[in-house]
C-alpha cells in the first residue's frame, strides 16, 4: 500500500481551506494531525461514534451509584447500630455517599473511555504525521491507494498552500 | 491566521519554563522543603510522644490541625471549579490560568488530606476509615459527616487529578516527541500515546465538557460536606443551615486569592507576562471582590440572626466573638475578608500587581483566621459555661502549620518545573481564535489578545 500524501501547514485556516477543497472534489477520506484543537479538526469528520461517550459516562455513574447503594446497605446491615435515632438504613444520610460515588464512577469511566477510544482513533495515522503535530504543524493525510495518477496530481494542486507536500 | 513564529514562541517559552532552572528556584525549593521537613519532624514528635504535645484539651478538641484541613480544602475549591466554569464560558483567559489553578487544587487536597490523618493521633490506623470488611465486621458509620468527607474528598481528588491530567495529555505528547533523554521518555510515557489526530481531538473535545460537568457539582459538594462536619452537630456557632453556601463561597474566595498569589509569582519567575496578563488578574480580582461581598453578607446574616433570634448560647457566642477576648480574631477576619478586598473596586488596584498581592495575601490570611475562629471559638464557648475553655496552639501545631505551607509550595514548585504551567495547546487555540477572522469564536479583544513577543520589541496583539 503506498504511503499517504502528507501536506504540512502552519496556518490552521489554510489547512481548513484545503480540507474544504478536497471535500468539494469528493476526497472524503482525509485525516489530519494537529498540535491544538483548531476548528479544522472538526472539518475532517469524526471517525468514531462520539455520542457513545456521554452514554458511557452515564453508565459509569450508574455503576458508581449501584456500588454506593450496595456498600452503605451491606455495611449498615452488617453492624446494625442505631445512630442518633436514625434507622439503620437512613437514605437521606446515605445520599451523600451515593452522590459522590456516582460522580466518581462517571468521571473515571469518561477518562478510561477516552483513553481506550483514542487508541482506536489514532490507528492508521502515519508516524511522520504525529511527529509533525508534535513540532507544531498541521499534517493533512490523503490516502493514495486506489487513486489514479491524474487524481493525485489534482489533489496536489488542491493542497497548494501547504508548506511541504510529501511524498 | 496563526503566525508560525508565534506558535514556535509558545512552544519555546513553555519548554524553557521546564528545562531552564535558576539558582533562585533551587533556593526557594530548599526553603519550602525545609519548612515541610520541620512540619514532618513536629508530626514525628507527636507520633512518638502522643497527642499531649498539641494544645488540644477539653472542650476544644479540634484546633489548628482541623483549621488547616478546612483552609486547604477551601483553597482546593477554586482551582478546578474556576477552570471548569471558564471552560464552559469559553473564556480565553482559561489558557493562561487554568493549568496552574487545577494543579493548585490537586496539591491543596493532597495537603489537606494529611490533616485528618495527623489529627487521628494514631495515624497508622488511618485505614480504619476506609470501608472494608475487617475481621470484626465493623464498618464505618455511613450516617456520619466525617465518613461522608472521606468519600467526598477521595472522589474530588481523583476527578480533579484526572481533569488536570487530561488537560496535560496534548502538551505531554508534544513535549515527549520534541525533548530527548529521561524527560522526553517520561512525557511520552505519560502522554498515553496521544498523537493529536483528528479523532483524538474530537474525543477530547467531547470528553472534556463531561469532565467539567462532573467536576463542578463535585467541587460544590465537597465543601458542603466539609461544612456539614460542623453544621450537623448542635454546637453553637456551627449548627446553621447557612454553612454549606457559606463554606462554598469562602472556599472560592480563599482559592482565588491564593491563585492570584501563585500566578503572580509564576509570571515573574518564568517571565510569562505575555501569557498571564494584567487582564487575567483584573478578572480574578473582580471575582475575589464579588466573593468578598458574598462573605460580608454571610457574616452580617450570621451575626444578625444569632443576636436576634433569641437562642441564648448562640447569642452569647457571637457577642463574645465580637467584644470578648476573641474580638481581635473576629475583627481581623472582618478587616481582611470584608474591608481590604473593597480596594478592588479600584481598577488601579486590580491591575497593579503589588497592591493586588497585598489584598490577596490579606484575604488568604483572613480566611485562615476565619477557619480558626469557626473551629476554635465555637468549641470554647458551648452551651454549658462550666465547660467553657480556651485553646492555644502548641509550637508543634504551629510547626506543622508552617510545614503544610512549605509542603504545598514545594509540590507546586515541583509541578511547574516538571510540567508546563500553561496549556500549550489551549494557548495556541486561543491565539488562533483571536486572530482568525473565520474562527467563529468572537472574543473580547481586551481579554483575549495574547501579546507574545516573538523577537525583542515585537509583539502580536
Amino acid at each position: 500500500m503506498p504511503e499517504p500524501l502528507m501536506a504540512l501547514y502552519d496556518d490552521p485556516d489554510a489547512a481548513a481551506n484545503a480540507v474544504r477543497k478536497l471535500h468539494a472534489r469528493g476526497v472524503a477520506d482525509v485525516r489530519l494531525t494537529s498540535p491544538a484543537a483548531y476548528p479544522v479538526v472538526e472539518e475532517t469528520g469524526h471517525p468514531l461514534g462520539l455520542h457513545k461517550l456521554g452514554w458511557l459516562a452515564l453508565c459509569g455513574g450508574l455503576l458508581g451509584l449501584a456500588t454506593a447503594i450496595g456498600l452503605v446497605s451491606y455495611g449498615s446491615l452488617a453492624e446494625p447500630l442505631i445512630v442518633g435515632g436514625k434507622p439503620v438504613l437512613a437514605w437521606p444520610a446515605f445520599s451523600v455517599v451515593m452522590f459522590e460515588l456516582t460522580m466518581l464512577g462517571a468521571g473515571l469511566t469518561n477518562f478510561v473511555a477516552v483513553i481506550f477510544l483514542s487508541a482506536l482513533a489514532r490507528r492508521g495515522v502515519a508516524k511522520r504525521a504525529r511527529l509533525a503535530a508534535a513540532h507544531g504543524h498541521i499534517a493533512l493525510l490523503v490516502p493514495l491507494s486506489q487513486r489514479s495518477a491524474d487524481e493525485v496530481a489534482q489533489i496536489r494542486v488542491l493542497l497548494g498552500d501547504a508548506l511541504e507536500v510529501s511524498p | 491566521m496563526t503566525s508560525p513564529s508565534l506558535a514556535a514562541t509558545i512552544d519555546r517559552d513553555m519548554e524553557a519554563s521546564i528545562t531552564r532552572t535558576t539558582w533562585r528556584f533551587w533556593l526557594a525549593l530548599f526553603v519550602a522543603a525545609g519548612f515541610a521537613a520541620l512540619g514532618g519532624w513536629a508530626w514525628s514528635q507527636i507520633l512518638q510522644v502522643g497527642f499531649g504535645l498539641t494544645g488540644l484539651d477539653t472542650p476544644v478538641m479540634w484546633g489548628t490541625l482541623i483549621t488547616n484541613f478546612v483552609f486547604f480544602i477551601g483553597v482546593s475549591h477554586a482551582g478546578t471549579l474556576v477552570s471548569a466554569i471558564l471552560f464552559f464560558a469559553r473564556s480565553p483567559i482559561r489558557a493562561g490560568i487554568g493549568r496552574s489553578a487545577e494543579a493548585m487544587t490537586v496539591i491543596a487536597i493532597m495537603t489537606a488530606g494529611l490533616f485528618p490523618v495527623i489529627h487521628l493521633g494514631r495515624a497508622w490506623l488511618c485505614f480504619w476509615l476506609l470501608p472494608y470488611p475487617n475481621e470484626r465486621q465493623i464498618w464505618p458509620n455511613f450516617h456520619s459527616p466525617l465518613v461522608w468527607d472521606v468519600f467526598a474528598i477521595t472522589s474530588y481528588v481523583t476527578i480533579s487529578a484526572l481533569f488536570l491530567y487530561m488537560g496535560l495529555l496534548p502538551d505531554l505528547a508534544s513535549l515527549g516527541r520534541r525533548l530527548r533523554g529521561v524527560r522526553g521518555w517520561l512525557y511520552r510515557s505519560l502522554s498515553l500515546g496521544f498523537s493529536g489526530t483528528d479523532g483524538e481531538w474530537s474525543l477530547y473535545e467531547k470528553a472534556y465538557p463531561i469532565f467539567a460537568g462532573v467536576v463542578i457539582p463535585l467541587a460544590v459538594s465537597v465543601h458542603s460536606v466539609v461544612s456539614w462536619d460542623f453544621a450537623m452537630s448542635i454546637t453553637p456557632g456551627w449548627h446553621s443551615t447557612i454553612f454549606a453556601p457559606y463554606f462554598v463561597a469562602g472556599a472560592i474566595f480563599s482559592g482565588v486569592a491564593l491563585a492570584i498569589i501563585l500566578l503572580a509569582i509564576l509570571r515573574r519567575a518564568y517571565n510569562l507576562h505575555a501569557y498571564i496578563r494584567e487582564s487575567h488578574f483584573d478578572i480574578l480580582a473582580r471575582l475575589m471582590l464579588a466573593m468578598s461581598l458574598i462573605m460580608t453578607l454571610v457574616y452580617v446574616t450570621e451575626v444578625f440572626l444569632s443576636v436576634f433570634h433569641g437562642e441564648r448560647a448562640e447569642r452569647d457566642l457571637y457577642v463574645w466573638r465580637m467584644v470578648g477576648s476573641q474580638a481581635p480574631i473576629f475583627w481581623s477576619v472582618i478587616f481582611c475578608n470584608s474591608i481590604a478586598p473593597l480596594l478592588c473596586f479600584s481598577r488601579r488596584v486590580r491591575v497593579d500587581l503589588r497592591l493586588l498581592l497585598v489584598v490577596a495575601f490579606l484575604v488568604s490570611l483572613g480566611m485562615w483566621i476565619e477557619r480558626y475562629m469557626i473551629v476554635v471559638t465555637s468549641l470554647s464557648h458551648g452551651y454549658d459555661p462550666a465547660q467553657w475553655g480556651s485553646y492555644t496552639p502548641s509550637r508543634y501545631e504551629l510547626m506543622i502549620t508552617a510545614g503544610a505551607f512549605g509542603w504545598f509550595t514545594m509540590l507546586f514548585m515541583i509541578f511547574v518545573k516538571v510540567f508546563p504551567s500553561i496549556s500549550i495547546s489551549e494557548t495556541k487555540q486561543a491565539e488562533h481564535a483571536q486572530s482568525s477572522p473565520d474562527a467563529g469564536h468572537a472574543q473580547s479583544a481586551e481579554h483575549a489578545a495574547i501579546a507574545i513577543p516573538t523577537t525583542a520589541g515585537e509583539s502580536h496583539a
